[in-house]
């Protein structure tokens, strides 16, 4: 793999690429809106569809994409593992435990300006990253494969007691969970897109504060201590960075799985490994990703619409197994 | 009087119920030359990395520049200490300029960019260790011998006092062993820096070591100038193997290994 030479220009395209599809997407779905929307000069029901549907639909799509892209590249270089991803680490899995327990209990935990089911997120992602941390640095240290096998492990325990949850909840609390599980994103109105933002900008501020720092861990814990990064409170921040911007998501889009493995790899082959360049990218690959899929599952059989987490693994599934090929023949 | 490079007074190591570290005691005059030689899970590697401060749960006192390790920020520890790692089993996904240059880190700050300073500090550290022809090459090309120059490169472009060596030469051919000589004599006359460096290798002592320190099961069993090593009976005690010197006209002498004299405890 040869590193890309113009940095610069892969992004200036990525950007480019992303206020396109931002501007388009939103008149695409069940059916086509007339570009005159705009103007105003479409019916109301148009109007309302296109402003009170569509537009903050693109957003939250965007905004989604772009944190778990982010988020599973700051894995990936912290593990330096292809596959860490804020599902294989339990994350994910832990969120949607915490955002099911919550809806489900009908507890009230809402904080001003966060509602309460992303903060029982945020509690159920730090629960199963701080547990895996605690394994890696506890008596028996486990090595970053050791902490990913943990982690795939503490995600199928939170998949099952979900799964048990959902079984033994009413009908209205469950039917409420499968669709929010499924990934799907049912906005309607601008409330979502700001119980999604702070959480992905706060994150990949972080993330991008880090950018040199995730450079050092990316080639090993020992040379980036050995360069001045403090490794065990960086990643720590990093961690509790990348939870935060992940459970975020999940408590509005529910579990949307393989964008943050597949989109900073995708990145990394446009622009290469160095996070001063690989964060943006990340992050406008990864929204640009998951706005193109969300409007396909709004397409591909109107007038229902399939899950978003549907196209995405199923898109996501196959190339999952096209880099373990790719890896074992390296 | 300046105080020694790196002074260890009675260092120990537990982690679970095995004793790494055994009250091990030890220092490294200013632009000296140690070689540390033990057998395989002497705690050599081990030591390198409580210098390091990657490992931090040790007793006893270590310090650095005559301050002590542990009041030292990692920033400050990395402008007087820099650490060529042994290669195995890491990806660098970077050319080798930028590789070099991410050694700066303990120099800058979060939102500065590289300054000519950074810029003349990376250029005359791929010259010192001969890659400046590399410079633009991705390191994922490169051999394992031409890796392990542009990690010490990378070590050097932090311009740090002391320079930690953990095995630079194992799995190398000949040629770049004795590149990699070359480049650590040259790094000790043009920028008299103080170098620390692992190996098994008894020769490779001789040849570029000024003093040593020898451990077995975490315990220091002897110290001294490299000259110490030329008896036959030390080296045995330290490897557990029987040794013949072979005195050479003009060169350093050589140990040649024999036979195993005694099995290690379990």
């Amino acid at each position: 793999m040869t590193p890309p030479r113009h940095p610069v220009k892969v992004l200036l395209g990525l950007g480019a690429l992303s206020v396109a599809v931002l501007s388009l997407a939103p008149f695409f779905g069940g059916y086509h809106v007339p570009f005159s929307v705009i103007l105003g000069k479409a019916s109301a029901s148009e109007a309302m569809v296109f402003w009170q549907m569509r537009v903050p639909q693109v957003m939250v799509a965007f905004l989604a994409g772009a944190g778990l892209s982010v988020s599973g590249m700051a894995f990936q270089a912290m593990f330096r593992n292809p596959l860490a991803t804020p599902f294989t680490l339990g994350v994910a899995s832990g969120a949607s435990l915490g955002a099911a327990l919550y809806v489900r209990s009908g507890l009230r935990l809402d904080l001003p300006g966060i509602p309460g089911v992303s903060v029982a997120a945020f509690l159920g992602a730090f629960a199963a990253i701080g547990l895996v941390y605690s394994l890696s640095t506890g008596r028996r240290k486990l090595s970053a494969a050791g902490m990913l096998l943990a982690g795939v492990a503490i995600s199928f325990c939170c998949s099952s007691l979900l799964l048990f949850v959902q079984y033994i909840s009413r009908v209205g609390h469950s039917i409420r969970i499968m669709h929010w599980l499924m990934g799907g994103m049912h906005v309607f109105g601008y409330a979502d897109v700001f119980n999604v933002l702070p959480f992905v900008t706060s994150g990949a501020a972080v993330l991008f504060y880090y950018r040199h720092e995730l450079n050092l861990l990316l080639v090993g814990d020992d040379i980036a201590a050995s360069r001045g990064v403090a490794v065990g409170r960086v990643k720590i921040t990093l961690f509790f960075a990348t939870s935060f911007t992940v459970a975020g998501i999940v408590a509005v889009c529910g579990p949307i799985g393989f964008v943050g493995m597949m989109m900073p790899h995708i990145a990394r082959l446009l622009i290469g490994s160095d996070h001063r360049t690989l964060t943006p990218a990340s992050l406008l690959a990864g929204g640009v990703f998951l706005v193109l899929c969300d409007r396909l599952a709004r397409t591909v059989v109107p007038p229902s619409e399939v899950p978003v987490g549907v196209v995405t693994s199923l898109l996501g599934g196959p190339f999952f197994l096209w880099l373990l090929i790719r890896r074992g023949v390296d | 009087m300046t105080p020694p490079a790196i002074e260890v007074r009675s260092l120990s190591l537990a982690v679970g119920a095995s004793l790494l570290l055994d009250q091990l005691s030890f220092q490294v005059e200013r632009g000296a030359s140690l070689a540390i030689l033990g057998p395989n899970g002497a705690g050599k590697t081990t030591l390198l990395r409580c210098l390091l401060r990657i490992h931090s749960s040790w007793t006893g006192e270590i310090l650095v520049d005559g301050r002590g390790l542990r009041d030292l920020r990692q920033r400050q520890l990395a402008r007087r200490m820099a650490y060529v790692p042994q290669l195995e089993g890491r990806r660098f996904p970077f050319a080798v300029r930028e590789f070099v240059t991410m050694s700066r880190y303990p120099h800058r700050d979060a939102f500065g960019g590289s300054t000519a300073e950074d810029r003349r500090a990376v250029d005359s550290a791929l010259a010192l260790a001969e890659v400046e022809e590399l410079a633009d090459c991705p390191m994922e090309v490169l051999s394992g011998g031409e890796r392990q120059e542009v990690l010490i490169a990378a070590a050097l472009a932090q311009q740090a006092e002391i320079l930690l060596l953990d095995e630079p030469t194992a799995f190398l051919d000949y040629r770049h062993r004795v590149r990699i000589h070359e480049i650590l004599a040259n790094i000790r006359t043009e920028t008299g820096a103080t170098t620390v460096l692992v190996t098994h290798d008894l020769n490779e002592a001789l040849a570029v070591a000024t003093d040593t320190l020898a451990l077995d099961r975490g315990q220091r069993i002897f110290a001294g100038p490299v000259s110490g090593l030329l008896d036959p009976a030390v080296v045995s005690e330290i490897f557990g193997v029987t040794f013949e010197l072979l005195q050479r006209d003009g060169g350093t002498p050589l140990l040649v290994p024999g036979s195993i004299v005694k099995e290690p405890p379990p």
